[in-house]
């Protein structure tokens, strides 16, 4: 087994331009999202939307690596590919956690209610609860733990293209993928913006976690050895 | 134990926590600096009450139509007279965007909280197995 050899720097070049472009992003959009003009059946609570709408693709977005880095580490036993897989699931269920806590707001007052047993809400909290369930597996699972929790994570995976399609297959009160084509143009540009700015807070989250999980690995591996070469018995 | 030396571990940690803290730091200040967009967001409940009686009808432009699929701008100014506002949308909106910053924030101190530990954890484990080598 390779020992990981820590970065010598906390943060990369790369990495903290990036969070500049991320402070910039956090600054301009709210400005952007002001600006943007009101919807007229929902009114100011449509604004969620700017927030909301990005959180669910980091959310899909980490159900997928985590789902594709679990396929790998299962056929193949990558390591690396395990401390993916664990990094990108525990930011799935962080994003995820805020879709399903914005969604109600949202819904309370478009709606008139928090929760509707609808197909993408279902299948969203449904994703949510998967990939919870596979990190508690990864941690509490014992020694068949890791394979557990990959087993969990590429079953989550597959829901994403459930969610994703979900509100065009299925009659349902959630609004359509295909209002994000058709908005007006104020509208769309605080979109993107927002969304431009949590795939990099995702990318940089992203990179520190894999780098906690290394250390985590590489912690536990020394403990091994420290173990082995009686160092606790005195 | 490649190149890797538990005052390397030292410095890496300290920078490490000093980074985080910066991220933090930066990360309210945007707060900061945006907050006077977010007061601008704030609704006027009252504004249909305080509104002038004989304050003209908005201009009879042809109202949008909303696509049964999409969003569609509000022609009427943001702050006037807009939909009826029984359940209150500020609170709301306000809590979905103040759970996002909350939920991203506490996940960083959490990162830089675990990244602390297991690198303390991590140099001191090193510093007793280089010293049980030394003496054998």
């Amino acid at each position: 087994m390779t020992e990981p050899t820590p970065s010598p720097k906390a943060f990369s070049t790369t990495q903290l331009l990036l969070l500049a472009l991320i402070c910039v992003g956090f600054a301009v959009a709210p400005q952007l999202i002001v600006k943007a003009p009101n919807e007229p059946t929902m009114g100011l609570v449509q604004r969620i939307f700017y927030f909301h709408v990005p959180c669910a693709w980091q959310t899909m977005i980490g159900a997928f690596i985590a789902g594709g880095a679990s396929a790998v580490y299962l056929f193949r036993g990558s390591e690396k590919a395990r401390q993916v897989a664990i990094a990108a699931a525990e930011l799935a269920v962080v994003f995820g956690l805020c879709v399903l806590f914005t969604g109600p707001l949202w819904a309370r007052k478009a709606w008139g209610v928090w929760w509707q047993w609808d197909v993408r809400l279902t299948t969203s909290a449904l994703l949510w609860i998967i990939f919870v369930a596979a990190l508690f597996a990864e941690r509490y699972g014992g020694p068949g733990g890791p394979r557990l929790s990959a087993g969990l994570m590429v079953f989550g995976a597959a829901d994403v293209p459930m969610i994703y399609i979900s509100v065009s297959l299925w009659r349902t009160i959630h609004p359509k993928t295909s209002v994000v084509p058709t908005l007006d143009p104020s509208m769309r540009l605080a979109l993107w913006t927002s969304v431009l700015t949590f795939t990099l807070l995702f990318a940089v989250l992203m990179s520190l976690r894999i780098r906690l999980q290394r250390q985590r690995d590489r912690l536990a591996h020394l403990t091994m050895r420290a173990e082995d070469a009686g160092l606790f018995d005195e | 134990m490649r190149g890797f030396s538990m005052s390397n571990l030292r410095s890496v940690r300290t920078q490490t926590v000093q980074h985080l803290c910066s991220v933090g730091v930066c990360l309210a200040l945007v707060c900061g600096l945006s907050a006077p967009a977010w007061a601008d967001l704030a609704p006027l409940p009252d504004a249909r009450r305080t509104a002038p009686a004989a304050s003209p009808a908005p201009a009879a432009s042809p109202a949008p139509q909303p696509d049964k699929d999409g969003f569609v701008p509000e022609s009427r100014p943001m702050n006037g007279p807009t939909v009826d506002e029984s359940i209150p949308a500020g609170p709301l909106v306000a809590t979905a965007y103040g759970f996002v910053w909350i939920a991203v924030l506490g996940y960083i101190v959490h990162l830089g909280r675990g990244i602390r530990r297991v690198e303390g954890e991590l140099a001191e484990l090193e510093g007793k197995l280089s010293k049980s080598l030394s003496k054998s």
